[in-house]
């Protein structure tokens, strides 16, 4: 009980408990009693705080969803190709023959081009900024905002190039 | 040594009276189950990522049955985790119930082999990933 | 009119000084009055816990600003003391230093005792932290998140036995200066409740009050349990589900950086980074 007399907070007692680690279990940090935590807000009946609908929606969580969405939206893109691939009978360049036989019009290629352009080029350049963060760099808000916004400009700038002259 | 022995009662008994007069604190005694180590996979992530960096243009650049095969690789790695991320953040046990999560992460992961084997058969039976897309951009 | 009931007030013996002084505070007196009315109306959510079935709702009050001190909370203050003394809300210190006032003030999250009202006469709208649940009005429970920040072991760690308070823990400076824009958080949990990750997951990711903070033991050369500390983050949800979104750097009211804390904690976690050997280690003697 000396733990307790010299000042005794919890904290004395791991100190100490660190010389006998064995009886200390290895404990992961989200062992927190949630459950009492949240079974306890259900019956006081409260409500949940406003979140998505309320916050401002500001360059940080605007760039990290469309990376988010354009990550989907490209995946979708390579599922199709995938099991495209695995559920049609003919090879691909007689799906692009039938494509280019339907005389599908600029109008629809274009677009679909550029936004799929975009999406790919966003999503790496911003991957690129993903990869410095994970470095340790880059994360004064400055630099968040002057990354984000070259990450931008350069995407629309390829997608354009990628779209119109390629 | 013997200090050892003398700790461990005191510790013991230090954390049960602690237990009976915070709750909270009963924390410390108990062991969750949704543990693991997730370190290396997160590892495993960023290089796949880093060497998509170069095997993306590489592949498009220069399309082959090499670069294919890299590209097919990486992207379903990549693709796989991301879809994994999306599946553990939003389909939430506490929100949907306990089966909605389970289903998620197999038709996450079903998807995934599904794309590895698909691109794989496209890569080795058809003109290959890179050159598809290549040729679709000429349309 | 003033200066006679002045004059009344303070007694014959004091005229004297009662006409100067007099004067002087009429003249003030008709300058406050002379201030034009500038009115801000304030959007606040309400719900009142005791009144069953109450939905929460939100309430406009117009306060003149001219008529009250410069920040959200002054406002605040002024609308129990004068309009609605039902307003509750928690606040302290009235300095920025105590972290009771955190709450989403025109859609970000920061202390209103520092956040000065924007002169415009646009509305503003003031929610309590996101996605918490709601004691009430502006009042979160807040316990998971401190339940959070007492699983990271907030103390140091030493494996040799501490006599507390007879040695002094040696430290350098350069070792020292590792914990600046770390050991000034005030956990006032704006970071934490401005990061959808921790709105998706609040039992299960720490959030990243939480870990900057474990972050601020793990450097600390004086701490020897680093290896501990790192093992007991690194299931998938502790750490890992912070996707570098950003928005707790934007959003601390201290200037403090979360979001770098935690890119370095990982980088700790996976080997990329090594802690270093403290320059200076041990006790005095």
């Amino acid at each position: 009980m000396n733990a307790i007399l010299r000042g005794g907070v919890y904290g004395r007692c791991l100190t100490r408990s660190l010389l006998s680690s064995q009886c200390v279990p290895l404990r992961a940090s989200s062992s927190i009693p949630s459950e009492a935590f949240f079974e306890k807000q259900k019956a006081l009946k409260r409500p949940l705080s406003p979140h998505l609908s309320i916050y401002k929606p500001q360059l940080t969580t605007v760039l990290s969803i469309s990376h988010r969405i354009s990550g989907i939206g490209l995946t979708a893109v390579v599922y199709g190709m995938a099991i495209g691939a695995l559920a049609s009978k003919g090879q691909f360049p007689e799906c692009i023959a039938a494509i280019q036989a339907a005389h599908v019009s600029q109008a629809i290629i274009i677009p679909t081009k550029f936004l799929t352009s975009s999406a790919f080029f966003f999503h790496f350049y911003n991957g690129i900024r993903h990869l410095c963060w994970d470095m340790g760099l880059g994360f004064t808000i400055k630099e968040l905002y002057l990354t984000g916004k070259i990450v931008v400009v350069l995407s629309a700038v390829s997608a354009a190039y990628a779209t119109f002259m390629l | 040594m013997s200090l050892l022995i003398r700790a461990m009662p005191r510790t013991a008994l230090l954390r049960a009276s602690i237990l009976k007069s915070q709750p909270c604190l009963s924390a410390l005694a108990k062991r969750e189950s949704s543990t693991g180590n997730h370190t290396p996979l997160w590892t495993a992530e960023r290089a796949v990522s880093a060497a998509l960096i170069g095997v993306t243009p590489l592949a498009l650049a220069m399309p082959n049955p090499a670069t294919n095969f890299l590209l097919s690789l990486a992207l379903t790695a990549h693709i796989h985790w991301g879809m994994e991320a999306i599946a553990v953040d939003y389909v939430r046990a506490r929100v949907v119930g306990s089966v909605l999560p389970k289903l998620a992460m197999g038709a996450v992961y079903g998807l995934s082999f599904a794309t590895l084997g698909g691109l794989m058969y496209f890569n080795f039976t058809d003109v290959g990933l890179a050159n598809a897309i290549l040729m679709f951009w000429k349309l | 009119m003033a200066l006679m009931l002045r004059s009344i007030q303070l007694g014959a013996s004091q005229t004297r000084n009662v006409t100067t002084g007099a004067v002087t505070r009429a003249a003030a007196a008709a300058a406050v009055q002379e201030k034009p009315e500038l009115k801000k109306t304030f959007t606040v959510y309400r719900f009142d816990p005791e009144k069953k079935g109450d939905k929460p709702r939100m309430q406009t009050y117009t306060v003149d600003l001219n008529q009250c001190g410069p920040m959200v909370l002054d406002a605040l203050i002024k609308i129990k003391n004068e309009i609605d003394p039902t307003l509750t809300f928690r606040r302290s210190c009235r300095e920025g230093i105590c972290g009771s006032c955190a709450m989403n003030i025109g859609g970000t999250n920061t202390l209103a005792c520092i956040c000065k009202i924007d002169k415009d006469p646009a509305d503003l709208k003031i929610y309590p932290l996101p996605h918490m649940y709601v004691v009430k009005d502006l009042v979160p429970d807040m316990s998971l998140f401190y339940a959070q920040y007492r699983s990271i072991e907030p103390w140091l760690q030493k494996k040799t036995q501490v006599d507390y308070g007879e040695k002094q823990n040696l430290q350098s400076v350069k070792d020292r200066s590792k914990l600046d824009g770390l050991y000034e958080c005030i956990l006032c949990a704006c970071c934490s409740t401005s990061c959808p990750s921790y709105w998706w997951n609040p039992d299960k990711y720490l959030g990243p009050a939480v870990l900057m903070q474990a972050y601020r033991w793990v450097i600390d050369s004086r701490d020897e349990n680093t290896a501990e500390r790192l093992k007991r983050l690194q299931d998938p949800f502790s750490v890992y589900r912070c996707h570098t979104i950003m928005n707790c750097t934007k959003t601390c009211p201290k200037g403090l950086n979360p979001g770098r804390s935690i890119a370095e904690l990982k980088k700790l976690m996976s080997g990329i980074a090594k802690k270093g050997t403290p320059e200076l280690s041990g006790t005095t003697a």
